[in-house]
């Protein structure tokens, strides 16, 4: 039995839903016997809830008084815009947060928690010059990494593609494609790029995707959403593909309700619109040339399997600007090493067990959210990942794993934080200085 | 952007352990926004684990919802989104005869169920159900806490 000094990598919801499960399970044990630190890269705590989730989605961001709550809790210790294990890529992303080795941590903590989710981008090989999804959310959100003006012209391009059918494409679409003015009442949309919306000339969104209707990752909200915006249509999906998408008997509740939605289609009707969106299934890009704006796409079928197979038929497909957004992976950062899993892109765990390359749980180490799980699922997700998690962690301080590998981290660990944070406290962010000023 | 000092650091306070420690588990949590009505005025209603294990039966006044309740009297069952339909963490699974006693849920409430784990023909909300006199005696069950096991590399076993 020891008590539990926690380093968190990572703030966002996967982080904080761990933390609060397990000082919600430990109430009596004060901050000699249990101590938190939470460490992020950028200055402000929230992660995607902050940095991902669309700035007209507010009600999705109510779990930050959660959050808060935890945050409040005198065994809790927030750092912002600390850089735990850099890689080149990340200190040139975040030129000026403090890099901490993972190693570092280490003498200072018994416990060690991953929850950076999965920030790293899938990108095409075949689309090198293709924009990524996720440069446009971080420019909508205000993320510090991002760039003041959009990643694509928005003021010039009339048609744009997006490549992925999941929700991030929806709500790109979504926030190029509503009225402006219907975005004013949001206040997590910062005003420089509600101006940039005002100014955009955009008028149709195909969104592509390599497989059928039935086998989109997008969510009906998201779907239902864009199909009601009041001045925005939708190009009806040939009947045959829909039906075709029916008759496969493995459908679950889901599924056959976002059918439903694509056969019912937009409120307002296809034509009668200024702007407009289009789904189009069982098309792959293979190459994309800005200066002759023609996408190639190649088309596919649909194995029995459900999976995507070239037929090797190809088209040409007339557009303005390509974005991707296909999928996330973990970032691969040196510390991570002894525990990553390249093939999957995220961290070899069992139940939020870090794992060796042998599948051996290392002891005292842990993971939750999209860094365990891989980047799929909402919020919801996130948080029952977190929770076995945290119920794993504290019944091993109750009886640890037998046969697992010895942590590399300490029983008795040094006080406060890793000496390399000591003479760069003053670039450090504390929990609510976000608040106070902008960051 | 200019991070600012970290205010709160020389207060952080120095870590020091004694002999080896007993850490107590157990769980504390906030109350809800309603009021208890009385002992033996109000509706009843019954929350069980996934498992059909009575957790407790309590109280409560018409219009309250299922969430508030749970909130107060401090069952497990979280709100993420604070009872704004936007996410599926309030999920709770009723029985047939007091599923039909309630409207139909809204294409809103069903597309955040779609979303919920161990959904169920009889799944609601716990936000969207506001009970009434006649609701009186209503059963929640709780989904099982217990999903998606997950190992890599090899199917989930034991630890």
């Amino acid at each position: 039995m020891t008590a539990l000094k926690l380093a968190v990598v990572g703030a966002g919801p996967s982080a904080f839903y761990t933390v609060s499960r397990i000082l919600s399970s430990l109430p009596a044990a004060s901050a000699r016997d249990v101590q938190v630190h939470m460490y992020d890269r950028v200055p402000a705590p929230h992660g995607l809830v902050r940095y991902g989730v669309a700035p007209d989605h507010p009600e999705v961001k109510n779990c930050i008084n959660k959050f808060d709550q935890t945050a409040q809790d005198p065994r809790f210790s927030f750092f912002g815009n600390v850089l735990v294990d850099p890689t080149s890529t990340s200190s040139d992303q975040y030129p000026n947060a403090v890099p901490l080795p993972l190693t570092s941590l280490f003498p200072h903590y018994t416990h060690l928690l991953f929850a950076q989710g999965a920030s790293q981008p899938l990108l095409l090989p075949m689309l090198p010059q293709a924009v990524a999804a996720l440069s446009l959310v971080h420019w909508y959100t205000g993320h510090p990494a991002a760039p003041s003006t959009p990643p694509i012209p928005i003021d010039t391009i009339q048609h744009l593609t997006l490549i992925g059918h999941g929700n991030v494409s929806l709500d790109i679409a979504r926030l190029l494609l509503r009225a402006p003015a219907s975005l004013e009442q949001y206040n997590d949309l910062p005003r420089p790029v509600l101006h940039h919306l005002e100014k955009s000339t955009v008028k149709h969104v195909t969104i592509v995707g390599r497989r059928a209707p039935a086998q989109v990752s997008f969510t009906a909200k998201e779907l239902r959403e864009l199909m009601s915006l009041p001045d925005v249509s939708f190009e009806p999906i040939d009947s045959a593909l829909l039906n075709t998408a029916r008759t496969d008997d493995r459908l679950d509740r889901p599924k056959k309700r976002i059918l439903d939605i694509l056969s019912t289609g937009s409120k307002a009707k296809f034509g009668s619109t200024d702007k407009a969106w289009s789904l189009r299934f069982l098309r792959s890009p293979l190459e994309w040339h800005p200066g002759k704006k023609q996408l190639k796409l190649g088309q596919n079928s649909l194995t029995a399997h459900g999976q995507a197979e070239a037929t090797g038929d190809e088209e040409l497909f007339g557009t303005d600007s390509v974005v991707v957004s296909v999928g996330y992976r973990s970032e691969p950062s040196p510390g991570l090493k002894a525990w990553f899993d390249q093939t999957t892109g995220r961290i070899r765990n069992s139940n939020g067990r870090v794992m060796d390359s042998f599948g051996r749980v290392v002891q005292n180490v842990y993971a939750s959210g999209w860094a365990a799980t891989g980047a799929r699922g909402v919020i919801a997700a996130s948080m029952h990942s977190a929770y076995m998690t945290a119920d794993n962690l504290l019944a091993d301080l109750q009886a640890p794993v037998a046969e697992a590998v010895l942590s590399p981290l300490a029983t008795d660990p040094l006080c406060g934080v890793p000496s390399p944070l000591h003479a760069a406290m003053g670039q450090v962010a504390g929990y609510d200085d976000w608040r106070t000023r902008a960051l | 952007m200019a991070p600012r000092r970290h205010t709160s650091l020389r207060t952080v306070p120095a870590y020091a352990f004694g002999p080896s420690r007993s850490l107590h588990t157990s769980s504390v949590r906030l109350h809800g926004p309603i009021e208890r009505p009385p002992p033996g005025t109000g509706i009843k209603v019954t929350f069980q684990d996934s498992k059909g294990n009575l957790i407790k039966t309590v109280e409560v006044n018409e219009g309250d919802n299922l969430l508030d309740i749970a909130h107060e009297y401090d069952v497990d069952l979280e709100g993420a989104c604070e009872g704004s339909v936007a996410c599926s963490t309030c999920h709770v699974i009723l029985r047939p005869e007091d599923f039909d006693r309630l409207e139909e849920p809204s294409d809103d409430e069903n597309d955040m169920l779609d979303m919920a784990f161990g959904l169920t023909d009889t799944s609601r909300l716990g936000c969207q159900v506001k009970m009434r006199r006649d609701l009186d005696g209503l059963v929640a069950t709780l989904p099982s806490a217990t999903r998606n096991m997950f190992v890599d590399g090899k199917k989930a076993g034991k630890h």
